[in-house]
């Protein structure tokens, strides 16, 4: 049992994790774009 | 006497394991050349297993070619990297960048593969010690779709199973037309599929953004993960030589050559990991078998993601364009796109589902760098 607490607690935060990740990507390309827009 | 004994050694030392390993070979071969699956990786595997299970095989051991090539680019993590350089180097990042929402989606797909971790790690409940955590979190990693980052976190998670865990990785991903569709189809309604999207949201993209892009993303990522600096490094390394616009003949070279001569090597010393005594356990069923559910949950994840963001949104995403949150670039993008325009011919989505998959690549990347930073030290 205590594997799968394990792993319960590597999804949560791993999820938790990936999405937050991406969510300081997805600031930063905004800022970019904002940044140096295209002619 | 004596001499004929030993032409013999070969035949009298072939088993029954063998044998199958050896048919197992030639199957990876047929679906190679017959069937068109993977043939770049299942070909060189396929060929790699029948050198490695021909007994006495000299092509493995302490001095074989095959061991060799292992020690040179597997156990170093050396050809899982170079392949990346070719992959970024191939990556045309601006459906992303126009539409940095599609982000989000490369992050739901990624929920497959903690959910098949999870799986793996339950697999124990029923035969206790069958996976210890860090094999189940490379088995999960099959789900990311992603060849590379499977073969990363298999060699360091769980190498003994490093044959099984490719050939999923691998063959699920040449399956895909065949996976994603029932498994999207049984969770949007045809109304949903029907759903319109702008092609580009009037975004352009300028030359400063895609050279900042990569740097910027292996600046972050390293920072939060510095673990996934080798993976996401090498990938957008190689993106940077495509964009930066003076780099010409490397970013062909990283495309072609490189890519090419890296994924001979990769897949034939793959193959040298199918040991029948390794491959033939009930645990390789179980990765083939988790395996496929992690390509399922996957997409039904990405699909469950969007329709749950469509409740908070006045203009509506096609919630087809969640399951494109995996790695397997193009492949899952056409698939999507030719869904769409089987329930209405005019309906275009390819833009934005290429953008989805593409940020499948980095969600898939960023999700084994957190699994190798959660589980790389200690523990098992």
């Amino acid at each position: 049992m205590e594997i799968v607490f394990g792993a319960l607690e590597v999804m949560g935060i791993g999820v938790a994790g990936v999405f937050l990740v991406l969510a300081i990507f997805f600031i930063l390309i905004k800022l970019m774009i904002k940044l140096f827009p295209a002619d | 006497m004596d001499k004929l004994s030993k032409l013999l050694e070969g035949i009298n030392g072939l088993t029954w394991q063998n044998v199958v390993m050896l048919a197992i070979g030639c199957v990876l071969i047929y679906l190679a050349i017959k069937k068109e699956y993977e043939p770049l990786l299942l070909l060189p595997i396929g060929f790699g297993a029948i050198m490695t299970n021909i007994p006495l095989s000299s092509a493995v051991g302490e001095h074989g070619f095959l061991t060799v090539l292992y020690n040179a680019g597997i156990v170093n993590e050396l050809f899982p990297i170079l392949i990346f350089i070719a992959v970024g180097a191939m990556i045309d990042f601006s459906p992303l960048l126009k539409q940095p929402v599609t982000l989000f989606f490369g992050a739901a797909a990624q929920f497959g593969i903690f959910a098949s971790m999870l799986l793996a790690a339950a697999a124990n409940l029923i035969w206790p010690g069958v996976f210890s955590l860090k094999e189940a979190a490379a088995i999960g990693i099959i789900g990311a779709a992603d060849g590379p980052t499977s073969i990363f976190v298999g060699n360091l998670f769980a190498p003994k199973y490093m044959g099984a865990i490719t050939v999923a990785a691998y063959s699920y991903m040449a399956l895909v037309p065949m996976i994603q569709p029932p498994v999207i189809k049984a969770l949007t309604t045809r109304e949903e599929r029907m759903i319109r999207m702008d092609v580009d949201y009037g975004v352009k993209v300028s030359k400063p953004v895609l050279i900042l892009f990569p740097i910027v993303v292996t600046i972050v990522a390293g920072i939060v993960a510095p673990i996934s600096v080798p993976l996401i490094g090498s990938l957008m390394f190689g993106n940077l030589i495509r964009e930066c616009g003076v780099l010409d003949r490397l970013s062909q070279t990283a495309q072609n050559e490189l890519g090419n001569l890296v994924t001979l090597l990769l897949g034939i010393t793959i193959g040298s990991t199918m040991v029948a005594e390794q491959f033939l356990t009930l645990n390789t069923l179980l990765i083939l078998s988790i395996g496929l559910l992690a390509f399922v949950f996957d997409t039904a994840f990405g699909v469950l993601f969007a329709k749950f963001v469509n409740l908070f949104l006045k203009r509506k995403i096609n919630p087809m364009i969640g399951g494109c949150g995996i790695s397997a670039f193009p492949m899952s993008a056409r698939i999507v796109q030719k869904m769409a325009q089987k329930e209405d011919p005019t309906n275009f989505v390819l833009m934005p589902a290429i953008g989805a998959n593409v940020a499948g690549q980095i969600g898939s990347i960023v999700a084994g760098a957190i699994i190798l930073a959660l589980l790389g030290q200690g523990g098992n």
